[in-house]
C-alpha cells in the first residue's frame, strides 16, 4: 500500500481510514462488486467519518483520495485488487458493513476487525461444489435439448475438467493454462457420445461439456460497468472474460480437431 | 407445453444453484437464485417456443427484466445486495455457445484456403459474435434497468435499521 | 485423420483420469486409515454437507449476526 498526503497536518486518523479504505476497496473490487457498489459503499464509509472519497479504479490497483471536511488535507492510498475470487458472500457482508459503520453501529476499530474477519472467513469446501457443478452443466446440457445420454456424458465430462481444474490451481498452474487443459480434457470425454454413437444428441453433449468454463460473471460485471460509465474497469473485465474465452476455445478447438468433430 | 416449461423451469434451477455455488453466495441466496431463475428462463422459453415466437434477443431482454425485479424484490426480502441473486440467475442465460463458437470462427477464418470459405468463416465468426454481444447487452441491460429504478431499494438492502 | 486417433485421445485422457481418481482414492485411503479415520464413519451432518457460505463452527464470531443480513 502506498500512502501520500498533500500536507504534513494530516491527521493520523486520516492515513488509516485511507489505509482502511483503500483495503476495503480492492478487497470488494476482487470478490466481483460493481464500481457503482463500491464507489456507494466506499462514500458511506468516508461520509461517516465526515470526509470526501474519490475512487479512482484501475486494472489492477485501486486509488483512493480522502478528503478532510473543507477540503484542506487530501490523502491518497493506492491498493493493488489482487488475484479475483468472485464471492458475493463477502460482497454482501462487506456491504452490510458499510452500513454499521454508515449508522454507527460499529466504530473504527470494531469494523477493521470485522473487516479483518470477513475477508479471512472460510472459502467453501470443495466436494460438494464440484458436484452442485456437474448437476449445474448436465441440467444445461438438457436446456440445449441433450438427452440423457448426453447429460450423463456431460456430467463425467464436467467432473473431470473441474476436478482438474482444482488440481492445477491448487498447483498454482496459470489460470489461462487451467481453463485450457480444463476445456480440452472436458471436450475429448464430451465427445463419447459422437466417438462411440451411443445417444441422439452428441453435438449438444460436446457443446455443453466446456460451459461451466464460461466467465459468465466477468462477462455480466464488465457491461454493467459499462453502464454505468466505468469504461476503463469495463473493458478491463471484458478483456479478462474474452482471455479466458479464447483460452476455453484453444483447448475445446484442439480436442475438436484430436476427435475429429466440428464446431459448426 | 406446461411439462416442458416446467422442465426448463427445474432446469434452470439446478443450473442457477451449481454455477452460483461457483461464485460463493450466502446460503439463503441459492433457494432465491434458483426460484428466480427458474421463473427468468422459463418466461424466456415462454417467449422462445409459444404463440408467435420472438427473437431470442428480445426474449432474453424481457426474461433479464423479470430477473431483475424479482431480483430487487428478493434483496429487500433476504437483505442482500440485489446482484446477489441477479448475477447467478442470469448465468443460465449467458450466451456461452455463442462465444466460444466466435472464436471457432476466427480460427477457420485464419485457416481458410480459399476466399469462399474465408466468407463463411467469416460470416460464422461475426454471428456469432454480435449475437453474443447483443445478447450480453440486452441481458444487463434488463436486468441492471430495475436497480436503476428501484436505486433506494436495492442499494440500502444490507441496511439493518427497522424501515419506516 | 484416420479413427485411430480419436480413439487414442479419448482412450489416453479417460485412462488418465480414472488413474487420478484411484490414485487419490487410494491417498485418501491410506491417510483415513493413518490418522485412525474410517472411510466410512458416523458422524454428524454439518461434517457431511457443507454448502459455500454455511459458517465455520470453530469462527462462529465472523457470522454472530450473519442472520441479521
Amino acid at each position: 500500500m502506498k500512502i501520500s498526503t498533500t500536507s504534513e497536518t494530516a491527521s493520523e486518523s486520516s492515513r488509516e481510514i485511507a489505509m482502511f479504505l483503500a483495503t476495503y476497496c480492492a478487497r470488494l473490487l476482487a470478490c466481483g462488486a460493481t464500481c457503482m457498489r463500491l464507489e456507494k459503499n466506499a462514500s458511506r464509509i468516508a461520509a461517516a467519518y465526515g470526509k470526501d472519497i474519490e475512487v479512482t479504479t484501475m486494472p489492477r490497483h485501486v486509488q483512493i483520495s480522502l478528503w478532510d471536511a473543507g477540503h484542506a488535507n487530501c490523502t491518497i492510498a493506492i491498493e493493488p485488487v489482487g488475484a479475483p475470487a468472485i464471492s458475493f458472500d463477502i460482497n454482501t457482508r462487506l456491504s452490510r458493513l458499510s452500513w454499521d459503520i454508515a449508522d454507527g453501529k460499529t466504530n473504527f476499530a470494531g469494523a477493521r476487525r470485522r473487516f479483518d474477519a470477513i475477508i479471512h472467513s472460510p472459502s467453501g469446501a470443495v466436494r460438494p461444489l464440484i458436484l452442485l457443478v456437474v448437476l449445474a452443466n448436465a441440467a444445461f446440457c438438457r436446456l440445449f435439448g441433450g438427452d440423457p445420454v448426453a447429460m450423463g456424458i456431460v456430467a463425467v465430462a464436467t467432473f473431470a475438467g473441474f476436478y482438474l481444474k482444482q488440481v492445477l490451481t491448487a498447483a498454482r498452474i496459470d489460470s489461462r493454462v487451467v481453463v485450457a487443459a480444463c476445456a480440452f480434457v472436458s471436450a475429448v470425454l464430451g465427445a463419447t457420445d459422437s466417438l462411440f454413437a451411443i445417444g441422439t444428441t452428441p453435438a449438444v453433449a460436446l457443446g455443453t461439456s466446456v460451459l461451466y468454463l464460461v466467465p459468465g460473471i466477468p462477462l455480466i460485471n464488465s457491461f454493467s460497468d459499462a453502464i454505468y460509465r466505468h469504461y476503463l474497469c469495463a473493458l478491463s473485465r471484458f478483456t479478462d472474460a474474452v482471455v479466458t474465452t479464447c483460452c476455453l476455445s484453444a483447448g475445446l478447438c484442439a480436442a475438436m480437431l484430436l476427435m475429429g468433430t466440428g464446431m459448426f | 407445453m406446461i411439462t416442458q416449461i416446467f422442465q426448463d423451469a427445474v432446469f434452470a434451477a439446478i443450473a442457477a444453484i451449481g454455477f452460483s455455488a461457483i461464485s460463493r453466495p450466502p446460503r439463503k441466496a441459492f433457494l432465491w437464485c434458483a426460484l428466480i431463475a427458474a421463473a427468468g428462463h422459463s418466461a424466456r422459453y415462454v417467449m422462445l417456443n409459444c404463440g408467435s415466437p420472438l427473437h431470442i434477443i428480445p426474449a432474453t431482454a424481457i426474461a433479464s427484466l423479470l430477473i431483475g425485479f424479482l431480483a430487487v424484490f428478493a434483496a429487500r426480502q433476504a437483505k442482500f445486495p440485489a446482484e446477489v441473486c441477479l448475477y447467478p440467475a442470469l448465468l443460465p442465460m449467458i450466451p456461452g455457445i455463442y462465444a466460444y463458437k466466435t472464436f471457432g470462427g476466427l480460427a477457420l477464418c485464419l485457416s481458410s484456403a480459399t476466399q469462399a470459405e474465408f466468407l463463411r468463416s467469416f460470416y460464422l465468426f461475426a454471428h456469432n459474435a454480435l449475437t453474443c454481444r447483443a445478447l450480453l447487452v440486452c441481458m444487463v441491460l434488463g436486468a441492471t434497468l430495475p436497480i436503476f429504478i428501484l436505486k433506494k431499494i436495492a442499494f440500502q438492502a444490507t441496511r439493518s435499521l427497522p424501515r419506516p | 485423420m484416420t479413427l485411430t486417433t480419436p480413439l487414442v485421445t479419448w482412450g489416453c485422457i479417460a485412462a488418465l483420469f480414472v488413474t487420478i481418481i484411484i490414485v487419490r482414492l487410494i491417498r485418501t485411503a491410506l491417510r483415513c486409515s493413518a490418522s485412525r479415520h474410517s472411510i466410512i464413519e458416523l458422524c454428524s451432518e454439518r461434517e457431511e454437507f457443507f454448502i459455500p457460505g454455511d459458517p465455520d463452527p470453530k469462527r462462529t464470531e465472523d457470522y454472530e449476526d450473519f442472520d441479521d443480513l
